[in-house]
């Protein structure tokens, strides 16, 4: 068994199977409405789902630079702006709906023509019909072992959980300098402008502290979420990544280790100009899944494929029954406590 | 000098032009005393701490010790509108006690203190530090500022009460001399933390009687 990560007693982390989410956005209104729904985080979307191939959010944070590429030095990076994360627009209802101008005014932003915003191209497809394909990123904090925030603020601000591996930004020590934002290399950090300090993605930690699994983990209708700790061995989590390694992290080049791991999408098969499925073919490129996931993405896939092949011969694939994940509570590393049961709301 | 608070606040009074300027040189802070390796990344070919000129005037009425700080400055960036904008910023660094090192700002043994404006905050902040990366800011009723930007220029006054017994706090004396450092923050250039123009030795402060 591998030890855990320098610094940490142990390490919380995520498997997000990639080939079950529907891209409902369910888990980024449920971080939403239980994390930052106040006045200065408007645009904060501290999870959020991305149609890939895609720009992403915030606009091409891929191609921004930040982490520590194949474990050197820091690269430099910038902050995005708000339009590149996405303005949360507030929307002309009133001419629209209430002054009797529906038929001449359309609904649109109030600060005029956009041309970008979070999900500005959710579900658009790659390829070519009839061949054409997408799929959906989830995008948290991915609380690494080696984070780039941590590491680049002057001021310590930003420390890593000994006893789970969360990574926090402490607000009352953060002076809003923002070089977070920049070294992140997932670019999951954020600018509250009321409280003037940087924001992100907790993991849901008073949650954690309870025992209860993440809003955005338990309230994902696909069951794509799991949680456990990497060490134990009885969790979904460490037999997908330790045991079985058919879950692996995103931007591994990025140097950071990060603890969300993806079970990687499989592809529905090609059609010919005939409309007959050309056998064997996938329509999402393996290269384009190697640059986001690494060279390791070829061994999963086929992995999956099959056992996948196995359960069609009729015999057990016990990754399948895991992924599939039958019983809800097998999925969350023990975090299964109600959240209704809890003394206050989270 | 003897003046009602209120006039001498305001860095456009004119009881300030009988007061002398000096006129001092500020310099960036060293690349390597940058206390992250990706600032040192991302500033090592970049130019930060870009105000060189800033004239200080310095005055006191008994009660209050006031600084009259003057810069050129083309860009008024008084508000953070969006995540990549950063406030024009000014501090006034004071020894806690003498032996204060300025450009570690402090030491665990020594401590320094500065008043701190920002463009973009109601009220003038007390930061404490004991060396680099240590500073803690804390609200001070007694620490007042007003800043004006016109012509191409900030404006900006920032006075305290001479005597303090807040911990970590300067406190002053009338016919004792001390050392002041200084150090501005172009906000248009993304300068914040130590990214800054500054003096990079304590110049001499002397209260007269």
């Amino acid at each position: 068994m591998a030890p855990n990560p320098p610094g940490v007693k142990r390490q919380l982390a995520a498997v997000f199977d990639m080939n079950k989410c529907l891209g409902c956005q369910t888990c980024t209104i449920a971080c939403k409405t239980l994390w930052s729904d106040e006045e200065g985080m408007e645009y904060m979307w501290w999870n959020i789902v991305s149609t890939m191939p895609g720009k992403g959010t915030p606009k091409d944070w891929q191609q921004l630079g930040g982490g520590f590429p194949n474990g050197g030095a820091p690269k430099p990076s910038r902050i995005p702006t708000v339009n590149e994360y996405g303005e949360a627009w507030e929307f002309n209802y009133e001419d629209v709906f209430y002054s009797g101008q529906g038929m001449s005014q359309h609904l649109q932003p109030k600060s005029g023509d956009a041309d970008w915003g979070a999900l500005w191209d959710e579900d658009e497809a790659s390829g070519e019909y009839p061949n054409s394909y997408f799929f959906y990123l989830q995008m948290i904090c991915m609380h690494c072992t080696n984070p780039a925030c941590l590491a680049a603020c002057p001021r310590q601000s930003i420390y890593k959980r000994v006893d789970d591996g969360i990574v926090l930004i402490d607000e009352e020590r953060c002076n809003g300098y923002r070089f977070c934002m920049e070294a992140c290399p997932y670019k999951r950090i954020y600018f509250n402008h009321n409280k003037k300090v940087s924001q992100k993605c907790i993991l849901c930690y008073p949650r954690i502290e309870e025992g209860v699994a993440p809003a955005c983990f338990r309230q994902c209708p696909g069951r794509v979420r799991f949680l456990g700790y990497l060490d134990d061995e009885n969790s979904a989590v460490h037999k997908l990544v330790r045991r079985w390694k058919v879950a692996l992290p995103l931007h591994p080049e990025f140097g950071t280790e990060p603890n969300v791991y993806y079970v990687p999408p499989l592809s529905p098969p090609m059609f010919d100009a005939d409309g007959d499925v050309i056998e064997g073919s996938e329509r999402i490129p393996r290269s384009y899944l190697e640059s986001l996931f690494g060279p390791e993405v070829d061994r999963v896939l086929d992995t999956l494929t099959a056992e996948m092949n196995k359960t069609r011969r009729g015999q057990t694939s016990e990754i399948l029954d895991t992924l599939i994940a039958r019983q809800w509570k097998h999925m969350f590393g023990g975090f299964t406590k109600d959240p209704a049961t809890l003394s206050r709301p989270l | 000098m003897t003046a009602g608070d209120a006039v001498l606040l305001d860095p456009a009074s004119r009881e300030w032009n009988a007061v002398r300027a000096s006129e001092l040189t500020l310099r960036p802070t060293p690349i390597t005393a940058q206390p992250s390796l990706y600032v040192q990344a991302k500033w090592n070919d970049e130019p930060y701490g870009i105000l060189a000129r800033l004239a200080v005037r310095a005055a006191h009425d008994g009660a209050r010790l006031y600084f009259r700080l003057f810069w050129m400055d083309e860009t008024n960036n008084e508000g953070i509108r969006d995540t990549d904008q950063f406030a024009d910023a000014a501090a006034v660094l004071f020894p806690v006690n003498s032996d204060a090192p300025l450009q570690s700002m402090g030491s665990p043994e020594a401590p320094v203190n500065a008043w701190y404006w920002r463009a973009d905050l109601e009220d003038p902040l007390s930061i404490t530090a004991q060396g680099t990366g240590t500073t803690r800011r804390t609200q001070d009723t007694e620490l007042q500022a007003q800043g004006h930007h016109s012509n191409g220029a900030w404006n900006l006054v920032i006075c305290r009460r001479l005597a303090s017994s807040g911990e970590g706090y300067i406190s002053l004396t009338p016919g004792v001399s001390g050392k002041v450092g200084f150090a501005v923050w172009q906000g248009a250039n993304q300068e914040r933390g130590g990214l800054k123009a500054a003096t990079l030795e304590w110049e001499p402060l002397e209260i007269e009687a």
